[in-house]
């Protein structure tokens, strides 16, 4: 089990990565900070703080201290973030410098069920969490990404209330049978209750599996900073799908989500850290992580503010795309009144030789023939993936092989359940629709076992 | 020999006290039993039944422990039915319509002759603590009875007041006094007193009724006893008609809804939604056309009728108006109208398991002055409460029953850990362990443990013993005998096969003599014998929960990072159990596992 009442810290970033992020959570974290960072910061208010940090009495190193007070935080208790650049070797002695009597190293998951039981997320996100520590490959990141928006848990909510509502009247017929009133015919229960079957099986067959994810096309959003395409991913993926989203100002570089057209469906990343001119070892090899990711992408999106005055950064930073599908996307277009749009667009097809397609993210302008673009690129390019065309994707819910042996275990009960109203043992019927109600409340918080909770927990890498 | 000292006072001779009184007694202590009137001890006060959905599950629990309710119902009643015959058999429920003078004549009568019990008319007044532990109890007159342990099973007596309409007088029953002074004692000892209310129908003159055109309702062909003692019940069963309401009345009703209590807003106490007023049901369901009334014999000979559905506390012109727009009472006496009551009652969180209170040692509380509702819930309380007084003179272990061995268990689990904010009645759909709670198992369920404690005589252990033995020699039969290739014990798993009804004609069945009660639960046993291992399945962990006990001076205000909601409820309820703290209301599963780190951390 886990100790609630120390400080703890770890690496989060990955093994291997020159972009290392520590964390510490708990009561010391703020004051452990204190000590060891030379920047101006207020330690009262939550933020980003750009400063030195000592790895010991001779080094120090450039880094950002972010800070996060509770309950404001992904753990819920004060918890800082520091990101500096570096190799193993420092940031390990970085870390033991920071290690002592009251800050210690976190065991596996720790963060997370510190998060968790703070209230901060339910069992579900917690595994998706746990999910996204696990992807050896960064694309599994959306199956996950696509838990924590919730889609699964709203389906079997959905199921749930069903259940719940069918098995109130069957349970009314057993305790109130002097009444009477006919709460439900066993006839109607049968047809609601074959129905939820259909619904969870529909779950099942439509869900995908993390390889599938892998194996599927990605779409990059490259563009300088501020050129709009954080809010073009958000928007494009449907809001509230990423950690970062759900709890403010914890950071991640690569944002992604699985992103369903009508004839396709691929993972849509936002490329961040691509920069005009980097100066010095870490900002080369950041720039190298964005190129490699982009030259992955099947297709880029490559994002420019259309209402800047020049566009001489962005067309120094799209030579380093290497990719032969580019959509052009003019962002930030309701900024510009009709009669300058126009013109803009007409100055950018000049500048860079393409045409753009100017978009909105606030008025959602543009996004629609966006969706269309992105759609039929991927089908000339993948066509072996999508052989029939015009068969409309289904809606698909990422399932962990977890969920989805309890979304198998509730079809199973269910049949259970209707072959036993269908004999008139409606006390089995009911019993076995607690089975399933429990099934399904196993993908969320409610009714949980010990025993999968420390599982998930104890399955986390240390550090998130 | 002191005559005024004793191991163990019952106050109040209600289905509760009784059984207290009963399992005390014979568990040995010395016991006095406080009644107003030796006359009213076990008076049906509302509907001359025993058992029904649920409740019917309790009266064989009770039996099973060995209690008085079965008993007194297989010697009173006029009508057997066993409900939900058309489900499953765990949700069978045995009910009986009784001769309610009989039935309090028998118990009066059974106690009487008990050893160790003395019944004393007097009104109890004052509960007496020192070092907040029981000594003595004090009564109207100024008697002083010394004791250890003081059992309280009031009913709606304490602060009683009953009404009709805007008419408002001080009673425990009709034509009964209230005791007052109780309720201030038990304040006086810290503990906290709340108000609940509740109501009971018109009574009719059984010869003024028509019964032309009602439907009849006739008892089982072959009715089962509710003692396990009992082979079978040999009497001439009476009916019961049945009649309904009909839109007349539900318009006279709503017209003069001005002048029912409810809408008064005299009524402080919580009334229950389970058994609600006529009126109120105009409230509930505008649109239903129509309510069915059972008309129900109070004794053998049919002299008054009880108007079971019309729970009402209008005033007597209404009353008088609606029975004569009703088919068959038309032309109906009333023997007694329709009231509602309002009594003090003690919110249990304030008890353990064992129905002890937390703030006095040996003072323990059940039936209705716990909030619940029914003789059944009622008397499940006063027989746990008895066994364990006297559990506690003897420095035993007290006597707890799970939730997955009695329904009385999950009563009385419910009482510690739910809010209680109306009278609570059992149903069969709060037993998370339903298919295993049953009327046809509760011997097998309880005897032993009731013969641990010994509260069950020889002569029922014999005959139990003797079932037992039964029922193994048939299982041994059933998976060795084949019929059409197959055998017995896996037909019986079949849910289309008919075989339990033939069981008894196979002629390997018959050279074992059993009776239809052995036969019977083998069917059952085998019937449900995979659902219970799922339905174990499915309450798992459950039982690792329940086996962590809590420390009982825990503070959750000290309970770092536990929520706030958790902090309040949990020290509100003191649960005993971790199981119990998770069925709190409030308490999530995240509390669960911080209380336990919290445990481990400091605990152990």
């Amino acid at each position: 089990m886990y100790e609630l009442n120390d400080t703890i810290a770890a690496v989060s970033s990955p093994a291997g990565s020159h972009r290392v992020i520590l964390r510490l959570s708990g009561r010391q974290a703020i004051r452990t900070a204190k000590d060891i960072f030379t920047g101006q910061v207020d330690f009262q208010n939550a933020g980003v703080y750009t400063g030195h940090f000592f790895i010991d009495q001779q080094l120090s190193i450039k880094g950002k201290l972010y800070l996060f007070l509770s309950p404001a935080s992904y753990t819920g208790e004060d918890l800082v973030e520091i990101h500096i650049y570096s190799n193993p070797a420092v940031t390990e002695t970085l870390l033991s410098n920071i290690l002592n009597n009251e800050v210690r190293l976190a065991g596996p998951g720790e963060f997370t069920a510190r998060a968790y039981l703070n209230g901060k997320m339910d069992l579900a996100q917690a595994e998706a969490v746990n999910e996204i520590i696990f992807s050896s490959n960064q694309l599994q990141l959306d199956a996950a990404e696509k838990l924590l928006a919730g889609k699964l848990t709203q389906s079997t909510k959905e199921i749930k209330t069903e259940i719940l509502d069918c098995l109130g009247n069957l349970e009314a017929g057993l305790d109130f049978s002097t009444e009477d009133i006919e709460f439900i015919t066993t006839a109607q229960a049968v047809e609601i209750l074959t129905s939820l079957k259909e619904k969870a099986e529909n779950i099942l067959q439509g869900s995908i599996s993390c390889q599938t994810v892998i194996d599927m096309p990605s779409v990059g959003a490259a563009g300088t900073v501020n050129a709009g395409k954080s809010s073009l991913t958000n928007i494009l993926l449907g809001c509230e799908r990423s950690i970062v989203s759900k709890n403010p100002k914890t950071t991640r570089d690569v944002l992604e989500g699985l992103l369903e057209l009508d004839h396709s469906k691929c993972v849509f990343f936002d490329c961040a850290g691509l920069i005009e001119n980097p100066q010095g070892i870490i900002d080369q090899l950041t720039q190298q992580a964005a190129v490699e990711a982009l030259r992955h992408a099947i297709v880029v999106l490559f994002c420019v503010d259309i209402s800047k005055p020049d566009w001489n950064e962005d067309i120094n930073l799209l030579k380093l795309i290497d990719s032969g599908d580019i959509i052009f996307v003019a962002a930030k277009a309701d900024l510009l009144d009709n009669k300058k749009l126009c013109a803009k667009l007409n100055q950018l097809r000049q500048f860079f030789g393409h045409s753009f397609l100017p978009v909105s993210s606030k008025t959602k302008q543009g996004l629609k023939e966006l969706l269309t673009t992105i759609d039929s690129h991927l089908i000339s390019k993948t066509p072996d993936k999508y052989p029939a065309f015009s068969e409309p994707v289904t809606s698909s819910i990422a399932l962990t092989a977890r969920h989805k042996k309890s979304v198998a275990q509730a079809i199973e009960n269910l049949t259970d359940a209707i072959n036993q109203l269908k004999a008139g043992n409606d006390e089995i019927a009911t019993m076995m629709l607690r089975s399933v109600y429990q099934n399904f409340s196993r993908i969320e918080q409610q009714d949980i076992d010990e025993k999968i909770l420390s599982n998930i927990f104890s399955n986390f890498c240390i550090g998130k | 020999m002191d005559k005024k000292k004793f191991d163990c006072i019952v106050i109040g001779g209600g289905h509760a006290g009784v059984e207290a009184a009963h399992a005390a007694a014979k568990m040995g202590a010395k016991t006095a039993l406080l009644t107003i009137s030796k006359s009213t001890i076990a008076v049906m006060s509302c509907n001359p039944a025993v058992g029904g959905l649920a409740k019917g599950q309790i009266a064989r629990e009770i039996d099973a422990l060995g209690g008085v309710m079965g008993l007194a119902t297989d010697a009173a009643g006029i009508q057997f039915k066993m409900l939900n015959r058309s489900k499953g058999p765990a949700v069978h429920a045995p009910r009986a319509q009784t001769d309610r003078h009989r039935y309090q004549k028998w118990i009066e009568n059974y106690l009487t002759q008990m050893e160790n019990l003395t019944i004393i008319e007097a009104e109890a007044t004052d509960i007496l603590a020192e070092d907040s532990k029981v000594v003595a109890v004090k009564d109207k007159q100024g008697n002083v009875y010394k004791t250890p342990t003081v059992i309280v099973t009031t009913g709606t007596f304490m602060k009683g007041q009953m009404y009709i309409g805007d008419h408002w007088w001080d009673g425990g029953r009709i034509d009964e006094q209230a005791s007052s002074n109780l309720s201030d004692s038990l304040a006086r000892l810290g503990l906290e007193v709340e108000r609940l209310a509740t109501g009971t129908p018109p009574r009719l003159y059984a010869e003024t009724i028509n019964y032309d055109g009602l439907e009849k309702q006739l008892g089982d062909a072959n009715p089962e006893p509710f003692s396990f003692m009992n082979d079978k019940i040999e009497i001439e069963q009476v009916p019961c008609w049945i009649t309904y309401t009909n839109e007349k009345i539900h318009q006279l009703l709503v017209d003069n809804m001005h002048r029912a209590p409810i809408s008064l807003g005299a009524i402080k106490g919580t009334k229950p939604r389970y058994c609600p007023s006529i009126e109120a049901k105009m409230l509930a369901y505008p649109d239903k056309t129509r309510h069915r009334i059972f008309l129900e014999p109070e004794e053998r000979e049919i002299k008054i009728i009880y108007a079971n559905g019309l729970f009402t506390s209008v005033p007597k012109d209404v009353q008088d108006q609606m029975l004569k727009l009703m088919p068959g009472t038309e032309n109906v006496k009333i023997q007694r109208y329709g009231y509602g009551i309002e009594y003090d009652y003690c919110p249990p969180h304030q008890l353990r398991p064992w129905l002890e209170t937390r703030k006095i040692s040996g003072l323990f509380l059940a039936g209705q002055v716990n909030a619940t509702s029914g003789y059944e819930e009622a008397a499940g309380q006063g027989i746990i409460a008895g066994i364990n007084a006297v559990l506690k003179l003897q420095n035993k272990e007290p006597f707890v029953l799970g939730r997955n061995q009695a329904y009385i268990g999950v009563m009385i689990d419910d009482l510690l850990t739910k809010n209680i904010d109306e009278p609570y009645r059992m149903f069969t759909s709060r037993a998370e362990y339903r298919l295993h709670l049953r009327a046809d198992n509760a011997d097998r369920r309880l005897t032993e443990l009731s013969r641990e404690v010994g509260l069950v005589d020889d002569k029922r252990w014999q005959r139990y013993q003797n079932k037992i033995k039964g029922i193994e020699k048939l299982k041994t039969t059933a998976k060795q005998i084949r019929i059409d290739g197959q055998t017995i014990w896996d037909q019986l798993r079949r849910p289309d096969s008919d075989i339990s009804q033939k069981l008894a004609d196979i002629d390997e069945v018959k050279a074992l003599a059993l009776d239809r009660f052995q036969i019977e639960a083998v069917a059952i046993d085998v019937k449900y014998e995979g659902y219970l291992k799922k339905q174990d399945r499915l309450v798992a962990g459950f039982k690792n929960l329940e086996k962590q006990k809590l420390p009982a001076d825990i503070d959750y205000e000290t309970v770092e990072h536990l929520r706030r909601e958790a902090k309040q409820k949990l020290n509100i309820f003191k649960p005993a159990t971790l199981g119990q703290a998770s069925r709190v209301n409030g308490v999530t599963p995240a509390d669960i596992t911080v209380i336990r780190i919290h445990l481990k951390k400091y605990c152990s």
